[in-house]
């Protein structure tokens, strides 16, 4: 077990986000948490990875590196990519992680300068560079065109296979949920009503299966829009 | 040069030739021709290079004072709410002294020479650097600040490439506001306690009654005024170019 959530609570202003949540991360694991804007995903994804502390409840985390890929990408502006994935290890690794999610040609320009495809890719890089055995990403793909976005996700996938690490992502995209996980937590507002779906490894699933599940996904999420 | 600058300078020139054809005394206001006239014949007999030089050496040491000084208390005041409520107010007043003040003191505490007008430069630049520092570590991305905790980086590089990088703008622009004061803060500080410097040849060319010299010295200032501030302003160019 990687982290063991139990019973959390956290409030903001005094208004309820997540209520008496508990969940465990395992091992090697890609666990989705899937759910509509708004319903603290972000938060629960924060309050795992250590960003924020819970207001109630405890939080066991059995890992000492971890990786994040935000939403808002949260680049250092004034550097290059080079330089960005440069400052969480070393540059051997950078160039190394760099090259291996394609970006390299372009790792002496700014992000200003990087398209937002490229832009994931450096963010993608940047999470990995300490070799982490968590992997928390946050919507990462969700500002991108339908092209790139399929191109990162088979690249994601890849990566999670290669490196045989721990992930956690945070979606409000049935396909990607169904693309890549092993786990889906689908969720309704505030985590008061959820579904665990287990999925089996991504690796073996076809195209058929995965829009297969996404109907299933769909469904459950729209099931817990009407009970709401 | 384009042509609306070349213009403009002309137009000046036109205003100051009528102006002088008005006033008919070259006591009163010198005319733009003798003026360059006697700007060509300092630099051609050499005498405006070491007045020149004391004056840029006392404004460049004095802004290197005040920008070393207000990037580090402006640094600890930016991050600290403490130190700041404790601090501002020692800011705000040493920015409202009005520099004639500065000056009754400094012949006291520093006495004529080179010091006076450098510290001059520094106490007038210092408050207006290190309140603009201080907006800059207060503008610092909280969520950059974020990202650099959950990779954990180190405390050396979080100050050098996230709060130095959005300070950065911020230095430059106090820079630019800066570079205007300083040539005048210099120039009236050596005026009133220099022996050297440009400040100080206006000083005696009042006693002398030499106003067209006045004049040319005043144009080196102005001079020095616009280059700093192309200067400034190309270099922040570049710098912004990527922060943007």
């Amino acid at each position: 077990m990687l982290v063991k959530a139990e019973e959390i609570t956290k409030r903001f202003n005094g208004v309820e986000v997540i209520g008496k949540f508990s969940v465990e991360v395992i091992k090697g694991e890609f666990l989705s948490i899937l759910g509509e804007s708004g319903c603290g995903k972000t938060t629960l994804l924060k309050l795992l990875s250590g960003i924020l502390d819970p207001d109630e409840g405890t939080i066991t985390r059995n890992f000492s590196k971890q990786g994040f890929v935000f939403q808002d990408d949260r680049l250092i502006p004034w550097r290059n990519a080079f330089y960005n994935v440069k400052i969480v290890s070393d540059e051997k690794h950078a160039e190394t992680l760099l090259k291996r999610v394609g970006v390299l040609e372009h790792a002496k320009k700014h992000p200003s300068q990087l398209s937002g495809g490229m832009i994931k890719r450096v963010c993608l890089a940047r999470a990995l560079a300490l070799d982490p055995e968590i992997l928390f990403l946050d919507e990462p793909f969700s500002s991108l065109d339908i092209v790139t976005r399929m191109k990162l996700l088979k690249m994601l996938k890849n990566l999670w296979t290669e490196r045989s690490c721990t992930a956690v992502m945070v979606t409000h995209d049935p396909f990607e949920a169904a693309f890549l996980s092993t786990r889906v937590i689908v969720t309704g507002r505030n985590f008061k009503n959820y579904h665990i779906v287990k999925t089996g490894s991504p690796a073996e699933r076809n195209l058929t299966e995965v829009l297969s599940l996404q109907n299933k996904f769909i469904g459950l999420l729209e099931e817990m829009v009407s009970d709401a | 040069m384009n042509k609306g600058y070349f213009l403009s300078i002309l137009l000046l020139f036109l205003i100051w030739e009528i102006g002088y054809l008005m006033v008919g005394n070259s006591l009163l206001l010198p005319g733009p021709v003798e003026t360059i006239a006697e700007l060509i014949k300092l630099i051609n007999t050499g005498a405006l290079w070491a007045p020149l030089l004391s004056t840029v050496l006392k404004a460049m040491f004095g802004m290197m004072l005040a920008l070393l000084l207000s990037l580090s208390t402006g640094f600890l005041l930016g991050i600290s709410s403490f130190l700041y409520i404790l601090f501002r107010p020692l800011i705000l007043v040493l920015q409202a002294v009005p520099i004639v003040s500065w000056l009754a003191l400094a012949i006291l505490w520093w006495g004529v020479g080179f010091q006076s007008p450098m510290y001059i430069v520094f106490l007038t630049l210092y408050p207006i650097m290190t309140l603009n520092i201080i907006q800059g570590v207060r503008s610092v991305d909280v969520k950059l600040i974020e990202m650099a905790r959950v990779f954990s980086l180190k405390r050396r590089t979080i100050f050098k490439d996230i709060y130095l990088g959005s300070i950065l703008p911020f230095v430059f622009s106090s820079l630019k506001i800066s570079s205007g004061i300083m040539w005048k803060s210099v120039a009236v500080a050596e005026f009133m306690v220099g022996v050297t410097g440009i400040g100080r040849k206006i000083a005696d060319a009042k006693y002398f009654l030499d106003t067209k010299n006045v004049f040319a010295y005043t144009i080196v200032l102005v001079f020095l005024g616009l280059a700093s501030e192309i200067i400034f302003n190309a270099v922040s160019k570049k710098v912004f170019n990527y922060v943007s």
